[in-house]
C-alpha cells in the first residue's frame, strides 16, 4: 500500500536538499509511529520516494512523496500525526492511500508551475519581459497577473516542462538557469524579483493538466 | 535579532545553508513572545566552535541545552562556527554571529558558553567571540553581560584560554550550569531596570562585575582566570601561582576542585535531542552509558580527568534508549562512553533495545571496543549480517611498551581475538597505534609492523581464498602527546622530524597490499601538545594565530603549521618549551591550579612504575 502525500517547504525549509528531505521524512514517519516498508539489503531504509528535486533555496508549496506502508491508514489521521512530527516549515497538506501500484512520481510528473513576484520600475516592462521569456524558450507557457492596487508588482506564472516529450521539441525547464537569466534581464531593465516558488506539479492527461493525486483515486 | 528578511540574502550561494537555519525537530528554546513577556529570562548561547555537523554530534551540548531550557527562568540557544564562506559573508555584510533558534545576535545574550572539547578549537573560539562583536579579551569587555565562559575536556588546563574567558568550568556541567545561571539571574534582575544610573559609572560597573565573578567562583569547578596569575622564573618555568583578585579576605591559592556529578542517574538520560535536518558526523541517537573509565592507561587524559567511573543503571538506559528511538525516529543508536565494552550489562542493554519488538531495524554502534572475546561477541550481535569492520587500539606494538603505557591487552589476547574475528567472517580490521611514546625504542616501532604482518599471517590461515582477497587492514598512527593529569604529563614529546622519520620507517616495513597506513600530522600534534601543556603565555600565541587567519585547525585543509610557528615567535614563546621539553617532576605545573581529584603523588608513582618497566614481558606479537 502506498500513501501519497503533498507537502510544502516554506521559509527556511527551502534550504534543505532532496537528500535532507528523504532523511527528514523517514525520521518524521518513524516518529509518527507509522511503519514504512523497508527496502531489502544489509542496510534497509524505509521505502519513500519523492517528486523531482527542487533547487536549494527555492520555496515549494507542492512537493510530493510516496511512502510504502503495510496497512492502509486513515489519511486524516496520517496528516495529523505526521504534522506533529515534522520540523518547522515542512507541512503535509494532503494525503491519499491506495492499494494500487503507482508509477514513481519522478517518472509521471510532466509539468512544474513556478511563480515569480516581480517588481517593475515602470509600466512598460510587461511587454519587455514577455519578449524576454519568448526569446528564452519559445515553447514556454506563462501568464501574468497584476494587482489592482499595486500596479508595479505583478505575478508571473510559468509552466515548465519536467521532461522531453517524444514528438515535441520542447526543452526541460531548468529553474536555476531561468532564474539567473531573468535576474540578469531584470538588472538592466529595472525589474526586481521579490520572491519565487514552486506552486504546483502536473501530469499531462490528454489536453488537461492533472494533479498527481488523480493517480491514487 | 536578525531581521527575517535578511536571512535570504545572507545565505545566497552559501555552501550547505542548512547549517545556519535551525528549524529542526526537538528545539527547546523559549519563543520570542515568551522572551518579550519575561525580560528577566537569562539567555545563554551554547556554542560548539566547529561547523554545525560536528557540533551537533556533541552530546554535552545537547545535555546542557535540555537542562537549561527545562527551567522557565532560563533560555538556551545554539550557535556553531560559520564555515569560512559564511564567515566572509557575515563580515562583509557586517552581520554579527547569531543563534540558530531566535537568531539573536550573540552579544545580546547574558552568557556565551563554549565547548572547548579539544585544543584545536581554540582559534574558532576567538573567532566566534569576535564575530559576535565583542572584544576577544575578557578584560576589554566592560559590559556586565554577556559573560563568556567555556567548559569541556581541554579546559582542565585553563591557561591557554584564560585571557579570553570570564570564567571556565572544570568537570561535569549538569549541576553547575543551573547554579551559574542562578547567580547571573540575580544580577540581571537587580540591574535590569536601574542599570541606567548606577552602572553608568565605570567604577561601579567594574565592581559589580567583579562581585558577580566572585560569586561564580564559589561554585564547584568554576575558575575565574582574572583572579589568578602565574609568576615565572627566569628560565620560564613557573615560580608560583598567585591569587590576585576576588575578595581581599583570601590568602594563598585555593585550588579549583573539579565538579563531579556523583549520582550519574540523577539526571535523566537525554531521549529527546534536537534532530538535525542535514546530515551530521554522528547522525544517530547517542546514549551515554557510563562516564569515566576505570582502566587508567597512562597516556590517556580522559581516563583520569573523567574519574570516577560511573555506570548508569541498565533499567533506565533500556527505557531511555527505546524512548529516544521512538521520539527521534533515528534508526541508529550509539552507546557512548570512553570504553563501552566495560559496561557490565552491555549485552543485556543491546538485546533489550533491539529486541523490544518496537523497531523493525535498528543498528547499534559502539565507539570504543576492547580487543577481547566479550567485545567480539558484542560486535557479532550488532554487526549481524554485515560485518562492516572491527576497530582495535593496541596503541603500542610490543608487549613491553603496552605494559609501560598500561594498555591492558596481552599479545595472546590480541592474537586470539583477531583469529576469532577472522573465523567469524570479518575481513576488515582497523588498528590504532601511537608513535613517540615514552620509553619507545626502535624495536617497539618494528613491533607495529610485525604485529600487522602477523595479522596478515593469521588471516591467511583462517580465511578462505576469496575472503582473504578481501582482507583490509587499516593502520592508524597518532603521535603521542603528553597531556596534563596523566602519569606522562612531564614527558617530552618526540620532535616532528623524528616522528616523520619513524612514520617513513613504518611505511617501508608495512608494504603489504592488504594494509593501508594512515597517520595524523605530527605538526598538528605538536601544536596540540603546546596547548595541552601551555601556560599564561599561550593566549598571546592563539591571538596572533587567529589574527593571521588561523581557523578550523582541526581540519587538515585549514591547519597551517608555518602560521603557528610564526605566531609563537610573534608572541615571544618557544613551542619546544611546551612540547619537546621534559618537564621537571618538581616543577610547578600550570594546571596545578586545578584539583582534578587525583593527587600528583599518584601520577609520580605511576610514572615511576612505567619507567621501571613493571611487568616486563618481551613476548612480542
Ligand atoms: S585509553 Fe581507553 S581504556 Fe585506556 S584509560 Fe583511556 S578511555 Fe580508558
Amino acid at each position: 500500500m502506498i500513501i501519497r502525500f503533498k507537502y510544502c517547504k516554506k521559509n527556511e525549509a527551502k534550504y534543505l536538499s532532496h537528500l535532507d528531505m528523504l532523511r527528514i521524512l523517514s525520521r518524521s514517519i518513524a516518529r509518527a509511529g507509522i511503519k514504512a516498508a523497508l527496502s531489502r539489503g544489509f542496510n534497509p531504509k524505509p521505502r519513500i520516494t519523492l517528486s523531482n528535486p527542487i533547487p536549494l533555496g527555492v520555496q515549494s508549496l507542492a512537493e510530493y512523496a510516496d511512502v510504502e506502508v503495510d496497512v492502509c491508514l486513515d489519511t486524516g489521521y496520517f496528516m495529523k500525526v505526521i504534522n506533529s512530527c515534522l520540523p518547522e516549515n515542512i507541512i503535509v497538506l494532503d494525503a491519499a492511500c491506495t492499494c494500487n501500484k503507482l508509477k514513481s512520481l519522478m517518472s509521471v510528473i510532466d509539468v512544474v508551475l513556478y511563480e515569480f513576484i516581480i517588481e517593475a520600475a515602470d509600466n512598460m516592462s510587461l511587454d519587455k519581459i514577455k519578449s524576454f521569456i519568448d526569446a528564452y524558450d519559445s515553447s514556454s507557457i506563462y501568464s501574468f497577473f497584476t494587482q489592482a492596487q499595486q500596479k508595479k508588482i505583478f505575478l508571473l506564472k510559468i509552466y515548465g516542462y519536467a521532461k522531453i516529450f517524444n514528438n515535441n521539441s520542447n526543452r526541460i525547464f531548468k529553474f536555476n538557469d531561468f532564474n539567473k537569466a531573468l535576474k540578469q534581464f531584470g538588472q538592466s531593465n529595472g525589474l526586481h524579483i521579490k520572491d519565487s516558488s514552486k506552486t504546483a506539479v502536473f501530469i499531462i492527461k490528454g489536453a488537461r493538466l492533472a494533479d498527481p493525486f488523480e493517480e491514487v483515486v | 535579532m536578525l531581521d527575517p528578511a535578511e536571512i535570504g540574502a545572507l545565505l545566497e550561494n552559501i555552501e550547505k545553508p542548512g547549517r545556519y537555519i535551525g528549524n529542526e525537530f526537538g528545539i527547546k528554546s523559549k519563543n520570542p513572545d515568551y522572551l518579550l513577556k519575561n525580560p528577566a529570562t537569562v539567555n545563554t548561547a551554547l556554542v560548539f566552535p566547529d561547523v554545525y555537523e560536528v557540533g551537533m554530534s556533541n552530546l554535552g551540548l545537547q545535555i546542557l541545552y535540555k537542562i537549561i531550557n527545562s527551567n522557565p527562568l532560563f533560555n538556551a540557544e545554539r550557535a556553531f562556527s560559520p564555515w569560512p564562506d559564511f564567515e566572509d559573508r557575515l563580515r562583509k555584510s557586517k552581520t554579527k554571529l547569531f543563534s540558530l533558534e531566535n537568531r539573536i545576535f550573540l552579544d545580546c545574550f547574558d552568557l556565551i558558553g563554549f565547548n572547548a572539547a579539544h585544543e584545536m578549537l581554540y582559534t574558532n573560539i576567538l573567532n566566534a567571540i569576535d564575530l559576535s562583536g565583542l572584544s576577544i579579551r575578557s578584560l576589554e569587555r566592560k559590559a556586565l553581560f554577556p559573560l563568556v565562559c567555556c567548559g569541556g575536556s581541554s579546559a582542565v588546563n585553563p591557561w591557554p584560554l584564560s585571557a579570553f574567558m570570564d570564567f571556565m568550568v572544570i568537570g561535569d556541567g549538569e549541576h553547575v550550569i543551573s547554579q551559574i545561571l542562578g547567580i547571573i539571574s540575580n544580577y540581571k534582575e537587580k540591574y535590569l531596570n536601574n542599570s541606567s544610573n548606577y552602572l553608568k559609572s565605570p567604577a561601579n560597573l567594574q565592581q559589580v562585575k567583579k562581585e558577580m565573578l566572585f560569586g561564580l567562583s564559589s561554585i564547584e569547578g568554576v575558575f575565574v582566570p582574572s583572579f589568578y596569575s602565574l609568576v615565572y622564573n627566569s628560565d620560564n618555568t613557573i615560580k608560583k601561582i598567585i591569587h590576585t583578585g576576588g575578595s581581599s579576605g583570601i590568602t594563598g591559592v585555593k585550588k579549583i576542585r573539579k565538579a563531579v556529578l556523583k549520582d550519574i542517574d540523577s539526571f535523566d538520560t537525554l531521549s529527546d535531542p534536537v534532530v538535525p535536518n542535514i546530515q551530521t558526523v554522528h547522525d544517530r541517537l547517542n546514549i551515554e552509558i557510563m562516564r569515566g573509565c576505570g582502566r587508567g592507561c597512562r597516556f590517556c587524559q580522559a581516563g583520569f580527568t573523567y574519574r570516577p567511573l560511573r555506570q548508569k543503571k541498565v533499567k533506565n538506559l533500556i527505557e531511555k534508549s527505546i524512548e529516544g528511538l521512538l521520539k527521534t525516529g533515528y534508526d541508529e543508536i550509539s552507546f557512548t562512553s570512553l570504553s563501552s565494552s566495560d559496561y557490565k550489562e552491555l549485552k543485556k542493554l543491546i538485546e533489550k533495545v533491539t529486541e523490544s519488538g518496537l523497531f523493525e531495524k535498528i543498528s547499534v554502534s559502539l565507539p570504543s571496543l576492547r580487543l577481547d572475546s566479550f567485545s567480539l561477541e558484542i560486535a557479532e550481535i550488532i554487526q549481524s549480517g554485515r560485518k562492516t569492520g572491527l576497530t582495535f587500539a593496541p596503541e603500542a606494538g610490543s608487549q613491553r611498551l603496552r605494559d609501560i603505557i598500561k594498555k591492558d591487552i596481552s599479545a595472546d589476547e590480541l592474537r586470539e581475538s583477531i583469529r576469532a574475528a577472522f573465523l567469524k567472517g570479518w575481513t576488515k580490521v582497523k588498528l590504532y597505534f601511537m608513535l613517540g611514546l615514552p620509553f619507545e625504542t626502535d624495536d617497539d616501532i618494528k613491533a607495529i609492523a610485525e604485529t600487522t604482518n602477523e595479522i596478515i599471517y593469521i588471516a591467511k590461515q583462517c580465511l578462505d581464498k576469496r575472503s582473504f582477497s578481501r582482507l583490509q587492514i587499516s593502520v592508524s598512527i597518532n603521535a603521542f602527546c603528553p597531556k596534563p593529569f596523566t602519569p606522562f604529563q612531564w614527558c617530552a614529546q618526540e620532535n616532528i622530524f623524528k616522528l616523520e622519520e619513524k612514520i617513513r620507517a613504518l611505511q617501508q616495513s608495512i608494504s603489504s597490499r592488504f594494509v593501508r597506513l594512515h597517520w595524523n600530522s605530527p605538526e598538528k600534534s605538536s601544536i596540540e601538545c603546546a596547548f595541552s601543556r601551555g601556560d599564561s603565555r599561550l593566549p598571546d600565541v592563539i591571538e596572533a594565530a587567529w589574527k593571521k587567519g588561523a581557523r578550523f585547525d582541526n581540519w587538515t585543509d585549514y591547519f597551517d603549521y608555518g602560521l603557528w610557528v610564526q605566531s609563537f615567535s610573534i608572541a615571544g614563546a618557544d613551542p619546544g618549551f611546551y612540547t619537546t621539553r621534559q618537564y621537571g617532576l618538581d616543577e610547578v605545573l600550570p594546571w596545578d591550579v586545578i584539583d582534578i581529584g587525583i593527587k600528583k603523588d599518584y601520577f609520580i608513582k605511576e610514572f615511576n612504575k612505567a619507567a621501571a618497566g613493571i611487568r616486563l614481558n618481551d613476548n612480542k606479537i
